[in-house]
């Protein structure tokens, strides 16, 4: 005897999202660093960058703070990224 | 017993099972939707099956009626429900009450749903005895619905999304009406800005539930420093993140509180003056960071950062001395109680 399931999963999607492109070579490449407001998150992101300083010669773009763990970086700051800076690394977590 | 159709246990069961195998369960078995159940819910609500009810932009999630109806249904909720459901769902993909976080976090924030107004006994959702507990439809299936929803729409599953360390039992359903006919005071959506003859579902993200015992006190005074000690619990987030607090009282309690003539501001400042630790406490228990300096022996931190943050709520029996405060996960920059029209 067959079933029939109602799938109650299956969001639907509103646009389809990509990695943006990573770059080959991290010499002299300026870098913004996103903190999440957890205990730490800045003070780690900040040691991450003086290694990648001392490294590949990095440069801080600025340093960006959201609202919360849980809300997404703001449209001002990631239009500003774009222009201060060629790649952003965002902590996560707790 | 002649006109209904034969029931098949044994279908029934083989269908119970396959919804478990899919893995679209909370753990309790569901009810099989069926096309006739689905229609019977869009129908209260007036919606189609792409009916979009609400969006979760940080998600990339869209939640549409066909989904919200096919967990309502697992979740054994009748149709008379869905305008409840509809507006929590509402409520809880509000900004301010920012999902992303209560759903994700370690925390293991319960979605707690208050229903005000006259929908609350139209549905039978209940607001006395045993107003946490089980035994109630209306109460279990609404909250439970929001739930599967949250698993099975959301993708907010244990281990997946839902990374909660401990969890709660209030994360399988947490839904109540408050006893406004028991209330000497305006209830919770009448000071959140609505009129009485509204009916709304308030959502809040809640970290845990302390029930609060006092069986000798007669001020208001000796009362509220029980509700405010658990409060300021420190263990919970509350005292660090100054998130809203429910305070939940009970009958007994409540007439404490209104034969003194104590109105919900004096409530409220007297909890926000007395649920607070030293800052040299969090710091001895690591909740701050640093070690206590002599001046952290008189400085506080209050659990809330204003007595309106404290929202009060009258539900459960009218015997038993009992009350309850729900603390809230993480700070208001993180979520806040969202209520929303019926």
């Amino acid at each position: 005897m067959s079933l029939k399931l109602f799938d109650p999963t299956i969001p639907r999607q509103l646009e389809k999202i990509s990695y943006a492109p990573r770059p080959k070579d991290l010499k002299n490449l300026r870098v913004a660093l996103v903190e999440n407001s957890k205990h730490n998150s800045k003070t780690i992101l900040l040691k991450i960058f003086e290694l990648l300083k001392n490294r590949f010669q990095m440069q801080l773009a600025d340093v960006y703070s959201k609202a919360s763990a849980g809300h997404k970086i703001s449209d001002e700051a990631i239009a500003d990224f774009k222009v201060k800076a060629d790649i952003a690394i965002a902590g996560i977590g707790d | 017993m002649d006109d209904q159709k034969p029931v098949d246990p044994d279908g029934a069961a083989e269908l119970i099972e396959a919804y478990y195998q899919q893995g679209w369960t909370d753990g309790f078995p569901v009810v099989p939707p069926s096309e006739q159940s689905i229609e019977a819910m869009l129908a209260v609500v007036d919606f189609q099956k792409d009916t979009v009810v609400a969006t979760i932009e940080a998600r990339n999630t869209v939640i549409t009626a066909d989904k919200v109806v096919l967990n309502a249904i697992m979740a054994g909720c009748l149709p008379k429900y869905m305008p409840v459901i509809v507006s929590a769902i509402k409520g809880m993909c509000h900004p301010d009450f920012s999902y992303h976080g209560m759903a994700t976090s370690t925390g293991g924030a319960s979605l707690v749903v208050i229903v005000n107004g006259p929908i609350a006994e139209q549905l039978g959702i209940n607001s006395r005895e045993n107003v946490f507990g089980p035994g109630v439809r209306a109460n279990m299936t609404i909250g439970r619905a929001l739930r599967l929803l949250m698993m099975n729409s959301l993708n907010t599953r244990p281990g997946v999304l839902d990374r909660s360390t401990i969890g709660s039992p209030g994360k399988i359903s947490f839904c109540f009406a408050e006893n406004e006919a028991g209330s000497p005071w305006d209830p919770l959506h009448v000071e959140r800005g609505f009129d009485r003859k509204d009916s709304t579902t308030t959502v809040y993200a809640a970290e845990d539930i302390i029930q609060v015992y006092n069986q000798l006190a007669r001020t208001p005074e000796a009362l509220l420093l029980g509700m405010a000690d658990a409060m300021a619990n420190m263990g919970s987030v509350n005292i660090v993140g100054q998130q809203n607090v429910i305070a939940v009282f009970a009958g007994e309690h409540t007439q404490v509180l209104s034969d003194n003539g104590w109105n919900k501001k004096q409530i409220k400042r007297y909890l926000f003056e007395n649920a607070k630790r030293k800052i040299a406490d969090l710091k001895r228990s690591a909740r701050l960071p640093g070690e206590p300096q002599p001046e952290d022996e008189n400085t506080w931190r209050h659990a809330v950062s204003n007595p309106d943050d404290i929202l009060i709520v009258c539900a459960g029996g009218e015997v038993g001395n009992f009350s309850a405060c729900l603390l809230g996960w993480s700070s208001l920059k993180s979520t806040r109680a969202v209520t929303t029209i019926i």
